[in-house]
């Protein structure tokens, strides 16, 4: 079974990608932070923040469409949210946008506001995880002093979804090749049921496994960790566009 | 005198249920010696094997050339012992090859340039270097097989057990694994039940059933023993194979 | 259920990180000896079990085509005790954040605190609680439902808190809460299903497994259940209708003119439905169903403004009742298999 569309892009071989994982983990909360923070009734200078994510999808190749059904996926709830909030009443404000004059409620900008501030944090935690393979972001995390307990448990957790994975999908194809009908709640029930169940039993199975060998490679419960990866020039270039960017578009547009 | 690479004696195990998987096996392994622990499903090779990787707690003793498996010997025991487990997966639990590679050698301590050094160059000997960035899950079953070698041999352990190394292997990746295995110098204890891959890699072989030791010899006087291998369970190889 | 930045403000964001990110520390502390025991990769291996678990879906009675599937937090609670499930669920969560872009990057910390450390340690308790030491088959499912319908609706009223307490989008607290509470209840009701069945299949096939340790621990009587539960259902009904009431500037937003509130629940339904058919290849990997059925809401559309904290007071007597009827028809039975 392939699981490439989980982590498709992150094994890339572009300049983005080789972008150390620490300047790209602050690069995105920090983007993330000062979008978060705009004001919220404009609408038209947000485009502006649109450049950067835009930019790295392009140095990056990453295809739009894979980024726009990312950011689709995430969206129901946020957007649901937002909608209702644009019927609540408000008073009106006047928008000037080039020859045109009307007057908006203010929810309904705000809704506005909020569905476009999402689809920017977004596309910069995209361009953040589909650049970066993940043991490179875990590597980053670790340099940020995440706890390496953490690290290893994400790290083991990862490494596993594709194992498991693939065990559920043996047992998914073995029963619908046998179940030729529905067979009631009950019953479908119980039978997806055990089927947890017997999973969670071999996933506990795995992990003493893996625990034993883990012990045989010396494991006495430090953790230790290779840190190998040095900040280059690329990466202080790379951060200090990042804030340029930051600075200017928030001092320009406000 | 030189001391044994594994010594066996009295040894008994049972599992929590009751169940007897070893019954009073001896045994004595020298170094650079390459054994073979054959019989049929069930025999107790995984178990013997995990003996003698000190995991099972028992009070009978074990020798690993000459350390007592006591709770104090342990960690000198793990770095002189190296583990190759029946999964690879199990083996291999990191997201990233080279961080698996790395995981035992950064636990024995060593410098940082050293476990680079030797994890390289376990890679390199399983022919996996270009790799090392990759993740376990893009690997076919035989990379990942070289690649759990690989995480043992960055140990550089004295003795390496290695449980069913050939299982799911298509005939080319065996091939690979036993050119690998006749080319490694350390001493190996192998358990299996494909006599033909046995008889490729190993002179000495250990025949068990039901947890006991039923015979032990050179793989010409077992493995062409048709009566002995059809009684329990196993075939004798291709002629060609024993003359080699 | 997974909150995105722009629903929180940053002091709430924040505040979500101290919380969950001293919570777990504190949780990896006290069981340190376990973790770094044999227990280290077993943590890990649980958190990939969530994800392949929820692959499984489960067809739902009565709205034929949909369906839904495990969250996981109590089952691996029941399983290996709420300090390791709760380690688990977080990583769960972190990775859907930083591989499948569930939630935002700066709302990591509510989300974690929402969906694993809540319902993990509110399930386990209640799940014990009512267990009570017996193991009898109808006591289990009655456990698991009442304890994931507590966790899972204790962890959907979070989100609306968080937001309100925010302040960034004013949507009407009252009906925001009233929302998300019954889009949950049949996830919770199904999550409690699925757990017992599945604590069942594992009891009859390797119950050595299952964590027993703590449950014997907590010898609760009955009587100190209810009284509990009395006062929690009690603080939260006041809180809720003070909230609700005498802020109305603060957490609603024009609250008293909003003839149009009827609109809100619909709203809701229609819009994330649609949506939700465009993401046909989330069902590949699909994580925590945020809706559960369309038919569901429709009834509590009509309860407007002055209804609410009625509502609300109504509904924790009725969930009262329900565990009431609920512990005496088990009543014989915990006495029956008291040793």
């Amino acid at each position: 079974m392939h699981h490439n569309y989980i982590d498709r892009y992150s094994d890339g071989n572009t300049i983005i990608h080789s972008i150390d994982a620490r300047v790209k983990i602050l690069s995105a909360i920090l983007f993330s932070i000062v979008v978060v923070g705009l004001p919220r009734y404009s609408i038209a200078p947000l485009i502006w923040f649109m450049i950067g994510p835009f930019t790295i999808f392009i140095l990056a190749k990453i295809p739009f469409k894979f980024v726009i059904s990312r950011i689709v996926i995430a969206a129901p709830f946020i957007v649901a949210l937002a909608v209702c909030y644009s019927f609540i009443d408000s008073e009106s404000r006047q928008v000037n946008f080039g020859p045109w004059q009307m007057q908006i409620r203010e929810s309904l900008l705000i809704c506005a506001n909020i569905i476009i501030k999402f689809t920017l944090t977004m596309s910069a935690l995209t361009a953040l995880t589909a650049t970066t393979p993940f043991s490179s972001l875990l590597c980053g995390l670790e340099k940020l002093y995440v706890p390496r307990l953490l690290i290893l448990q994400l790290a083991i957790l990862y490494r596993y979804i594709f194992l498991l994975i693939d065990i559920v999908g043996r047992y998914l194809r073995s029963y619908s090749a046998r179940s030729l009908r529905y067979l009631g709640f009950k019953r479908e029930m119980t039978i997806r049921s055990a089927m947890i169940g017997s999973i969670l039993i071999s996933s506990l199975d795995i992990s003493e496994r893996v625990n034993l060998a883990m012990m045989a490679r010396g494991f006495d419960g430090k953790i230790h960790a290779l840190s190998q990866e040095k900040i280059r020039g690329r990466d202080f270039l790379f951060a200090a566009i990042v804030c340029m960017y930051l600075v200017v578009l928030k001092v320009i547009l406000w | 005198m030189t001391k044994a690479a594994v010594k066996i004696k009295d040894f008994s195990f049972k599992y929590p249920d009751a169940t007897a998987a070893l019954d009073n096996i001896n045994l004595e392994i020298a170094h650079k010696e390459r054994v073979a622990l054959i019989g049929p499903n069930g025999a107790g090779k995984s178990t013997l094997l995990l003996a003698i990787g000190n995991f099972l707690k028992s009070q009978d003793p074990i020798e690993i050339d000459g350390l007592l498996s006591t709770k104090k010997n342990i960690k000198k025991i793990r770095q002189k012992l190296g583990v190759l487990f029946q999964d690879p997966n199990d083996q291999l639990f990191m997201p990233r090859l080279f961080d698996d590679v790395t995981f035992g050698p950064l636990n024995m301590g060593l410098p940082k340039e050293e476990v680079i050094l030797r994890s390289r160059e376990a890679l390199r000997s399983v022919g996996l270097l270009e790799k090392k960035e990759r993740q376990p899950h893009h690997l076919s079953a035989g990379e990942k097989r070289a690649a759990a070698i690989a995480t043992v041999l960055a140990m550089k352990p004295e003795i390496i057990t290695m449980d069913e190394p050939d299982s799911s292997l298509d005939p080319r990746s065996q091939n690979k694994l036993i050119e690998l295995l006749n080319q490694m110098e350390q001493t190996l204890i192998i358990a299996t039940c494909n006599v033909n891959f046995v008889a490729r890699v190993c002179e000495r072989i250990v025949l068990m059933d039901d947890g006991k030791i039923i015979a032990i010899g050179n793989r010409k006087e077992i493995l062409g023993n048709q009566e002995l291998m059809n009684k329990h369970g196993l075939e004798v190889p291709a002629q060609a194979i024993l003359e080699d | 259920m997974h909150m995105q930045n722009e629903l929180l403000s940053m002091p709430i964001a924040i505040g979500g990180f101290v919380i969950s990110g001293s919570w777990l520390s504190y949780i990896c502390h006290k069981s340190k000896k376990a973790i770094y025991g044999d227990k280290l990769p077993l943590m890990g291996i649980l958190g990939a079990f969530v994800f392949a678990a929820q692959m499984i879906n489960f067809p739902l009675p009565l709205f034929p085509g949909t369906s839904s599937h495990l969250i996981g937090a109590l089952l691996l609670s029941i399983v290996v005790g709420p300090n390791l499930g709760a380690i688990a669920i977080s990583s769960v969560v972190i990775v859907q954040c930083l591989v499948f872009q569930d939630g935002g990057l700066l709302a990591l910390g509510c989300n974690i605190l929402n969906m694993a450390l809540v319902p993990s340690y509110l399930g386990y308790w209640i799940y014990n609680l009512i267990l009570h030491n017996s193991m009898s088959p109808k006591r289990l499912y009655a456990s698991t439902i009442v304890a994931s319908i507590v966790a899972i609706e204790a962890a959907a009223a979070l989100v609306p808190i968080e937001v309100s307490l925010s302040g960034v989008l004013k949507v009407p607290f009252t009906s925001f809460l009233l929302t998300m509470e019954t889009l949950h209840l049949i996830t919770s009701v199904i999550e409690g299903l699925i757990t017992a069945a599945v604590v069942t299949y594992i009891l009859k096939v390797r119950p050595q497994v299952i964590n027993t340790q703590c449950s014997r621990e907590s010898s609760y009587s009955l009587r100190k259940v209810f009284a509990t539960f009395a006062i929690a259902t009690l603080i939260m009904a006041t809180v809720l209708s003070i909230l609700a009431s005498e802020k109305p500037d603060a957490l609603e937003w024009s609250y008293k003119e909003r003839p149009d509130q009827t609109n809100f629940e619909p709203i809701v339904n229609n819009d994330s439905e649609k949506i939700r058919a465009v993401d046909n290849f989330e069902s590949k990997i699909a994580i925590m169903p945020d809706y559960s059925s369309p038919k569901a809401k429709q009834s509590e559309a009509a309860i407007s403004n002055g209804w609410t904290s009625l509502a609300g007071v109504l509904g924790a007597l009725i969930t009262m009742g329900l565990i009431w009827i609920v512990t005496t028809i088990l009543k014989p039975n915990s006495i029956r298999n008291k040793p």
